[in-house]
Formats: C-alpha cells, sequence, structure tokens
C-alpha cells in the first residue's frame, strides 16, 4: 500500500497545474523503478 | 495540447477538485470563456490524447487521472468531502495532490468496504494493490484497467 502510495505521489506530481505535461515513455518508466517496480510488466515498449 | 486545450484541462482538474461528477462540456464552458462547441472539440482532442476519458457518447469527462467523474469502488475522503478514483492506486494518488486522507475501497466480491488511512503520508494498514494489467496496455481498455 505504501508503494502505492508513493507511486501515486511521483506519477501525477503536478498532474493539477494547467502546463502539466506528459512524461516521455522512459522517465515514466523510471517512476516504476524509483518503487523498485522492474521488469517486462512495467514497461511501455 | 495548444493553449486552449490547456486552459480546458485544467478547468477539468479545477472542477473536479471542487468536487462533484465530471464535467460536461456546458460546465467547462464558462470557467474558460469559450462557446460550448470548442470545448467539446477540446475535449476529443484530450481524449484522443489520453489525457482524459469521456463517458461515451457524452460530452462529460469520465476520467481525468487520477480522478473518476463517474462513481467507482474507490471512495477517496478529506475531512467531509469525497472524490471518486479510478482504482486503488488513483485514490493514493488523490490524497497525495490534495493532502491526508482515507481511501474507501468498496470489494467488487461484495464483501464489505476496507478503508486506508494516510497521514503524513503513511498509509495504514498494510496491504497489497493488484495490477491486473501490463502498463504498456493500460489505455486498450482504461475503464477495465
Amino acid at each position: 500500500m505504501q508503494t502505492a502510495y508513493d507511486l501515486g505521489r511521483s506519477w501525477y506530481a503536478g498532474r493539477l497545474d494547467r502546463d502539466w505535461s506528459p512524461s516521455t515513455l522512459a522517465e515514466a518508466e523510471a517512476v516504476f523503478r524509483q518503487q523498485g517496480l522492474e521488469g517486462d510488466f512495467w514497461t511501455f515498449r | 495540447m495548444n493553449e486552449i486545450d490547456r486552459d480546458v484541462r485544467a478547468e477539468i482538474y479545477r472542477l473536479l477538485v471542487a468536487g462533484g461528477p465530471g464535467p460536461s462540456a456546458h460546465e467547462i464552458a464558462p470557467g474558460v470563456g469559450l462557446d460550448v462547441p470548442e470545448v467539446e472539440r477540446a475535449l476529443a482532442r484530450l481524449a484522443e490524447e489520453r489525457r482524459i476519458a469521456l463517458v461515451p457518447g457524452q460530452w462529460q469527462v469520465a476520467m481525468a487521472h487520477p480522478f473518476s467523474g463517474v462513481p467507482s469502488d474507490h471512495l477517496v475522503r478529506i475531512g467531509d468531502r469525497t472524490w471518486w478514483a479510478n482504482c486503488g492506486w488513483d485514490g493514493f494518488a488523490v490524497l497525495a495532490l490534495l493532502g491526508d486522507g482515507d481511501v474507501e475501497a468498496r470489494s467488487p466480491l461484495g464483501s464489505g468496504v476496507d478503508t486506508w488511512r494516510v497521514r503524513d503520508g503513511v498509509v495504514a494498514p498494510g496491504g497489497l494493490v493488484h495490477f491486473v494489467v501490463p502498463v504498456r496496455e493500460f489505455w486498450d481498455d482504461i475503464g477495465f484497467t
């Protein structure tokens, strides 16, 4: 559960800002890796 | 995203944070100074770019992640204010954006409601979030995801 919260905090950082822009695929995958979520399931390509 | 889409997107989030269901084009238009057809075109672009999801066949926001614009099994509560989230992960994300509170998850098996508390960024009790869909397939069927 704590990982889910921490992932939510990182994944959605800045989402309420008008000038928010989506992450690149590499940046998005890095967010998962930072929470220890690695492997094929957690990759976009 | 062009400037109109940024304004419309920001207004969607402003309205969702304020509370209530996913806003319609009619509800978004006054806040951005556009007419309804212009807002509808912006909504279509935002949905095409996967910035939001619309209620099928309607110009109403179904999802602006992590918020759900329609009732879901995941209710986020901060004091006496509530929001719907799309899933457990999104429930925690709403709290990460808005502040400490609770996530109430209704079991799809009908076995009741489980509540997780977040205080100072710490979640209790423990537990597991089950991700069913690989991340590369998130948007294949975002409602299921």
